[in-house]
């Protein structure tokens, strides 16, 4: 038996106050709104427990944790505490694969079932993070991670389109060269200075 | 230390040898001076290398075939089939 690991609350409970270093990685699903409208309650619920559930477990499969889920977002971190190369090619294999399962897993399975075929897009950075507990005593705290990098991450997650994977400068100056060398600019976002994204443009 | 083809030229075709300058990746390395040293400096992680290392690795590549690691996850191909089981053994449970 695998032994079990110490979930992300418990993980940043640790360094709440404190700076850290991470990839990030978001994953959407792409129209979403207009297929649920359309659902039965419970075939809503299956849907969507059904992706998020998955991509949660590629996020911990890749040695990452997940963070939250954002409507019908689902993010995610990998910490850098050993070091960042690996973690950071881990990221980008992590989010090929969210894209592979959407188009090859769970839309067959879809089909079966009568739902509609999903696609995603994966947005992903690295970079520092700021460690906080948000929330009231009457309801409890959650421990957050807020910055820079989480934003960006975010912004580049709604550049992508269906089944793309877009990543960040920084991330693409960590991952080891041949991934690099597989990224191609996409553009920049409009920060006080401009910061690109590519796109990452290989198939696992 | 990751490195781009700087230069490139064909020595003998049909041998398929080629010359080329490799310097190490601009994107991740910068070139910099620490006190009298000068060396790059990697861009995230601050680690610093001399000149006089990189010269010594180049030297130590000599004879040694350069090779690329193709892009891949090797377990792809079993994951994605753990995953379909997952799947569909957890629509299953959510039918019954």
């Amino acid at each position: 038996m695998r032994p079990r690991r110490a979930n992300s609350q418990t993980l940043l409970s640790i360094f709440n106050g404190k700076t850290i270093q991470v990839g990030v990685i978001y994953v959407d699903l792409v129209e979403s709104t207009d297929a649920v409208s359309r659902m039965k309650p419970s075939a809503v619920r299956a849907y969507y427990t059904t992706f998020t559930n998955e991509m949660i477990q590629v996020i911990i499969d890749f040695g990452g944790y997940f963070l939250k889920p954002l409507g019908d977002a689902v993010v995610g971190f990998f910490p850098a505490f050993r070091g960042f190369v690996n973690q950071a090619d881990n990221v980008v294999n992590c989010g090929l694969i969210m894209i592979e399962l959407c188009k090859n897993s769970i839309s067959p399975l879809f089909v079966r079932k009568r739902l509609p075929k999903i696609s995603c897009r994966v947005g992903a950075d690295f970079g520092t993070v700021e460690v906080v507990k948000l929330g009231v005593q009457s309801t409890g705290y959650f421990v957050d991670m807020v910055g820079n990098t989480m934003n960006i991450a975010a912004k580049i997650m709604k550049k992508a389109g269906a089944n793309e994977l877009l990543i960040g400068d920084q991330l693409s100056k960590v991952i080891h060269t041949t991934y690099r060398l597989s990224c191609s600019r996409i553009g920049s976002l409009p920060l006080p200075s401009p910061y690109a994204y590519y796109k990452v443009g290989f198939v696992l | 230390m990751d490195f781009v083809i700087d230069k490139l030229e064909v020595v003998d075709k049909t041998k398929n040898l080629v010359r080329m300058q490799l310097v190490p990746d601009p994107r991740v390395w910068r070139r910099t001076k620490v006190g009298d040293v000068s060396g790059y400096l990697h861009r995230l992680d601050e680690n610093f290398i001399p000149d006089s290392v990189v010269a010594k690795m180049a030297k130590n590549l000599k004879g040694l075939p350069i090779t690329t690691n193709p892009v891949n996850y090797p377990g792809k191909r079993e994951y994605l089939k753990r995953s379909k089981r997952r799947l569909s053994a957890s629509a299953t449970k959510a039918s019954q």
